[in-house]
């Protein structure tokens, strides 16, 4: 073997362990807030898990579609996970609505106020397209900026806050 | 905004904080997140293997295609064709005087195929 080949292979050890290394850092920085938004989205913990560990394994083979920024990189994965919750709405929408009158079902012991408030909101959130709940989501229940989320979701302002009036509308509807 | 609208939209904000879904679980178990941690980039190997044998498919496929036009072309009996040797029967003339002799040429090949040339007795060059 060559000394160029020598070389090359080196290179190719050291981009691996960057991109390793990178990968970790990746996860470790930002696997809660996905998580938390991931289990917002969906209705369980292991679906939030699955988007969790989808939107990484996005990452992880797209790597140049990264940003390098925090912030770049946070936005990048919220928005992969919001589309794969989107996809599988949308896939198994059918299957989810026999799904969520058999898991929906309270607690022999009877229901706690807590677990009905929970129900609840699973079940108006579930109304919303995807894109929509997680816009009410991150505002609403997580406090971010119309600003932050129009900047991390590739909207405009004026989008978020529209897709606020009208999910709030629905809520109120669905919620009483 | 009017004060109404304001109140429905603080109720369901309340709404939504109280039955947040992340409420009670708010974080990956430690197995999991050592799992995922530990998943994640042996996927892009993985990811990088067979996105690599898959460019070799294009290749592969050429190299069958190849293979088949060779394999129909090319005749793979070993030695040469036996060269068809005839046999050469002429028949005899038929038993009726008047009747125009007409002649036979049988060919019989190796294989067995028989070839009979039946010579028009009206014909004369």
């Amino acid at each position: 073997m060559g000394a160029p080949a020598v070389i090359e292979i080196a290179l190719a050890q050291a981009w691996t362990f960057d991109v390793d290394d990178r990968l970790a850092r990746l996860f470790d920085a930002h696997h809660r807030r996905l998580f938390l938004l991931a289990r917002r989205l969906s209705g369980s913990h292991d679906e939030a898990r699955d988007l969790v560990q989808e939107a990484f394994l996005r990452a992880a083979r797209g790597g140049a579609a990264l940003p390098e920024d925090a912030a770049g990189e946070l936005a990048w994965l919220m928005r992969t996970l919001i589309n794969l919750c989107h996809d599988r709405r949308r896939r198994e929408s059918v299957r989810d609505r026999h799904r969520t009158s058999r898991e929906h079902n309270a607690p022999a012991d009877g229901p706690e106020p807590g677990y009905v408030a929970r129900i609840a909101v699973e079940r108006a959130l579930s109304t919303l397209d995807a894109r929509r709940r997680a816009i009410v989501v991150l505002h609403e229940i997580e406090g971010e900026p119309v600003a932050w989320i129009a900047r991390s979701l590739g909207v405009t302002p004026v989008t978020v806050r529209w897709h606020l009036m009208r999910a709030r509308r629905e809520l109120a509807r669905v919620l009483g | 905004m009017s004060l109404q609208k304001r109140i429905t939209d603080d109720r369901v904000r309340e709404a939504l904080r109280q039955g947040d879904p992340a409420r009670y679980d708010r974080e990956l178990t430690p197995t999991e997140r050592e799992y995922l941690r530990a998943t994640i980039p042996s996927s892009r190997i993985v990811d990088s293997i067979v996105r690599r044998s898959w460019a070799w498919l294009p290749l592969g496929a050429c190299a069958l295609v190849v293979l088949l036009v060779l394999a129909a072309t090319h005749d793979f009996r070993i030695g040469d064709e036996p060269a068809l040797t005839p046999v050469v029967t002429v028949s005899l003339p038929t038993a009726l005087p008047d009747a125009p002799v007409s002649r036979q040429v049988h060919l019989t090949t190796k294989n067995g195929t028989r070839i009979i040339w039946i010579l028009n007795p009206a014909v004369s060059f």
